[in-house]
Formats: C-alpha cells, sequence, structure tokens
C-alpha cells in the first residue's frame, strides 16, 4: 500500500499518469528484483575490486594531482639540503582574517657591492590544495633581490621561500601565519 | 570582458647605476579551478602564469605565476638603471594571451 501511494505521488510530482494495473506491475517487477538482488561473495568481491578501478578511472578533482609541499620542496631543491638562513627575510602578517589576499615580500639581505648570487626565489605554502605559489627569477639587471605581491592562503600554516644560489646552494626561511578564512576556493 | 589595462609605477628618468623601484597591477581574475557552482560546474583554472618585465628585450624580473596569486597580481620590485631605452611589461595568461605595457625610460 505505501508503495502504491509513494508511485503515485512520484507520478503526480513528475506529472505522469499511471494506471492501476502499471502500478501492479511496477510492484511486481519490483519484487522479482528484490528476489534476484542476492549477490555471492564472489560477485561482491570482484564488485568492490571494480569499483576500486572504477574510482581511479573516474577524473578526480583538480587538486588530487597536487604535490604535498614536502614533495614540491624534494622536487625543486633535486633532494639536496636546504639551510635556514637569517639573511632572506620574509614580510607578512602573523595572521590575516580571510586568506584571500595575504600582503608577502621576500628580500635577501646582501652586503654592499657583492654582485647577486640568487637567480630564483621559490614561495611554498605548505597546506594549501596548490602549494606552489610562485618562482621569482632575479637576473644582475635587478638591483635588489625584493619582491613584494599578495598571495592566497588556506588556512593556519607555514610560508616558505626557497633561494637559489648561483653556486647550487639552497637556503630557506619560514614563517607561521593563522589564517581565519579559507582564500583558495575562488 | 573586463578592461585590462595594467597600471605602472616607474621612473621615467633615473641616474646611472640608481636603483630604481617598479610596481605593477592588472586587473585579472584568477581563478583557480577549485571553485564549484550551484550546479556542480567546476569554474576551470584560469590564471596568469607568468610576468615578464624586459629593458631592451634583456630580461630584468620574471615571475612564474601558480594558483597562490591574489587576484589582481601586483608586484613590485627593483632594477639597476644601466642605459636608457624601452621597458616592457608582459603577462601572459591561460588562454596563451598576452597583455602588454611599455614605458620609457631615460638614465641621465
Amino acid at each position: 500500500m505505501i508503495l502504491s501511494k509513494m508511485i503515485k505521488r512520484l507520478s503526480k510530482l513528475l506529472n505522469i499518469s499511471i494506471n492501476n494495473e502499471s502500478v501492479l506491475s511496477v510492484k511486481i517487477m519490483l519484487k522479482k528484483t528484490h528476489k534476484q538482488t542476492k549477490f555471492t561473495r564472489r560477485e561482491i568481491t570482484l564488485l568492490a575490486i571494480g569499483s576500486l578501478i572504477g574510482f581511479e578511472i573516474l577524473p578526480k578533482p583538480a587538486w588530487a594531482n597536487s604535490k604535498t609541499a614536502q614533495q614540491m620542496l624534494a622536487h625543486l631543491t633535486k633532494n639536496q639540503s636546504v639551510i635556514q638562513s637569517a639573511n632572506l627575510k620574509l614580510d607578512l602578517p602573523t595572521e590575516a582574517y580571510t586568506g584571500r589576499m595575504v600582503p608577502f615580500a621576500v628580500e635577501m639581505e646582501l652586503p654592499k657591492n657583492q654582485i647577486n648570487p640568487v637567480q630564483v626565489i621559490h614561495v611554498l605554502a605548505e597546506k594549501n590544495p596548490f602549494p606552489m605559489v610562485a618562482s621569482f627569477f632575479f637576473t644582475p639587471y635587478s638591483g635588489k633581490v625584493f619582491v613584494r605581491t599578495k598571495i592566497r592562503l588556506s588556512g593556519a600554516q607555514h610560508v616558505l621561500a626557497i633561494a637559489e644560489l648561483e653556486d647550487g646552494t639552497f637556503l630557506f626561511q619560514k614563517q607561521f601565519i593563522d589564517v581565519t578564512v579559507d582564500g583558495c576556493v575562488d | 570582458m573586463a578592461s585590462r589595462n595594467p597600471r605602472i609605477k616607474a621612473p621615467k628618468q633615473a641616474k646611472k647605476g640608481e636603483i630604481i623601484e617598479i610596481k605593477t597591477v592588472i586587473p585579472y581574475k584568477m581563478k583557480t579551478g577549485l571553485r564549484k557552482g550551484k550546479v556542480g560546474r567546476v569554474a576551470p583554472r584560469m590564471i596568469i602564469h607568468e610576468f615578464k618585465c624586459t629593458l631592451n628585450e634583456n630580461l630584468v624580473f620574471k615571475a612564474d605565476l601558480h594558483e597562490g596569486i591574489a587576484s589582481d597580481p601586483f608586484f613590485q620590485f627593483f632594477m639597476i638603471a644601466t642605459e636608457s631605452g624601452l621597458l616592457e611589461f608582459s603577462w601572459k595568461d591561460d588562454n596563451q594571451q598576452r597583455y602588454v605595457a611599455k614605458r620609457e625610460l631615460i638614465v641621465t
């Protein structure tokens, strides 16, 4: 009874007129299928494996392919050791309400009249869905190793700057920032 | 389409060897490819992924940008005034479209 009522209500919703006979036939079909839906153990295991494979094949969300910050760091530095340096300075607030636009600056302090040894500065945000933020390339024309920009952050996390020098060594500096509202959704 | 007129703040004149400051900003909605609409459709990624500044076709500053850069990408950087010439700024987005702005620099 409840089933027939439900079917009628559905048909009303879908603007389809169903007479009593078709309701009956649907009922019978449902009963039949109910009887038939008995799986053997083999079928169940096969289904489980199939669903796993399907999960792998189906398109993943965009962030699922992004590397973690650790992997990214290893990739950038080619598994070399990274030294924390006090000369590399980050300028960003210690807390921000929204991560949509966080002012950020990185600077490498050099002795006077020294030729700029920094080639690249990579910026990483370790808990962003895409941890890579930007890479800044410096040349003999750039007077200071300095850049100011605005970055997105997804939450409370460390922000890292990794400087690659001409002789192949890597320096890094990090700072913790407390972000309340996720800014990476846009 | 919204106007994409980049704004640039760079000195017109400089002494030789002087370190000059340059500020640039371009209005651009950086879509990270993570936002879902109410229907469940994902807005595709559309960001500016490269910024370059050249003086007489010599590279001064370059930035490779990823999803972590805020909308309306803004940069402040420094350069040494070595020779007078044409400063060229270019932005490239995911459609491979380039936005270019030029400024003259006179070095005395």
